[in-house]
């Protein structure tokens, strides 16, 4: 995905939204043309984030917590398993990097 | 040392949410109530406000730790912080944010504003499982006179919550 397209998603996505209203203190009003056009930047930062590196943020929450894996290749190393390198190929195989 | 009450915003279904009341060199808590969004994968932030206005230009360092396997590092001079990402490609269902900011500086025009803050929320993915919790400090590359703190979404509307500010006093 360019910048170009992220941008292009993002500025349809929030024209098809409007009107968005943003609350201060209470106070609820429509956002401001300087709003919108923050709105639109912001989502596509995300959008190009996402596509960029959303694989990466689906494997950190999909990797065993750091002493399980240690505790995994220490049995792995004495029994001569691969259980360690099986769980992180799994992992990858889930979450594959976008081509 | 005690806790008095500020402002509190209680919202629902808008675009961001904005309390301000910060006015002085005391230290302030931000308690953040059940933030809903009204999709899944998203992304929450947070901006400091100069009158009420979320300052979007590239000021913010931050570091945040998920607690869990592993660690997710903020980045310098980004135009936001990023307080829980969920922006995968997988299916997070997210159900609501609580959660303590601690802010600091705030008002000081030559000190660095800063924020330690503590969240928690529980997303899940069939695939990944998966539970959230954030702590973390962020601070600002420069110093300025802030009044309060905006969040948004990446995506999407905050479906509801509430922030409540309170001022540490002796």
């Amino acid at each position: 995905m360019t910048e170009e397209q992220a941008l292009a998603l993002a500025t349809q996505e929030i024209e098809n939204s409007k009107p968005l209203e943003k609350n201060v203190n209470g106070v609820v009003s429509e956002l401001t043309d300087a709003e919108y056009a923050q709105k639109i930047e912001d989502l596509k930062n995300f959008k190009l984030d996402q596509y960029n590196n959303g694989y990466k943020y689906d494997r950190q929450m999909a990797y065993l917590p750091i002493p399980e894996q240690l505790d995994m290749q220490y049995w792995d190393s004495v029994n001569g398993t691969t259980t360690w390198a099986d769980h992180i190929a799994q992992v990858k195989s889930d979450n594959p990097k976008p081509s | 040392m005690a806790l008095e009450y500020v402002n509190k915003v209680t919202f629902g279904n808008v675009s961001s949410a904005t309390i301000t009341g910060i006015n002085s060199d005391d230290m302030y808590q931000l308690h953040l109530k059940n933030i809903q969004g009204t999709t899944n994968n998203h992304n929450i932030y947070f901006r400091f406000t100069i009158s009420g206005t979320g300052q979007s230009s590239a000021i913010y360092n931050y570091n945040v730790q998920r607690m869990g396997a592993w660690f997710y590092l903020g980045n310098d001079d980004e135009q936001y912080v990023n307080m829980i990402n969920f922006g995968g490609n997988q299916t997070y269902t997210y159900t609501s944010l609580s959660g303590i900011m601690q802010l600091y500086n705030f008002n000081s025009s030559s000190r660095e504003p800063m924020i330690t803050f503590h969240t928690s929320s529980i997303p899940y993915n069939t695939v990944n499982g998966g539970w959230g919790q954030k702590g973390g400090a962020i601070r600002k590359n420069s110093g300025g006179v802030y009044d309060g703190i905006q969040i948004y979404r990446s995506n999407g509307n905050l479906a509801g919550g509430e922030m409540v500010l309170y001022r540490h006093v002796q």
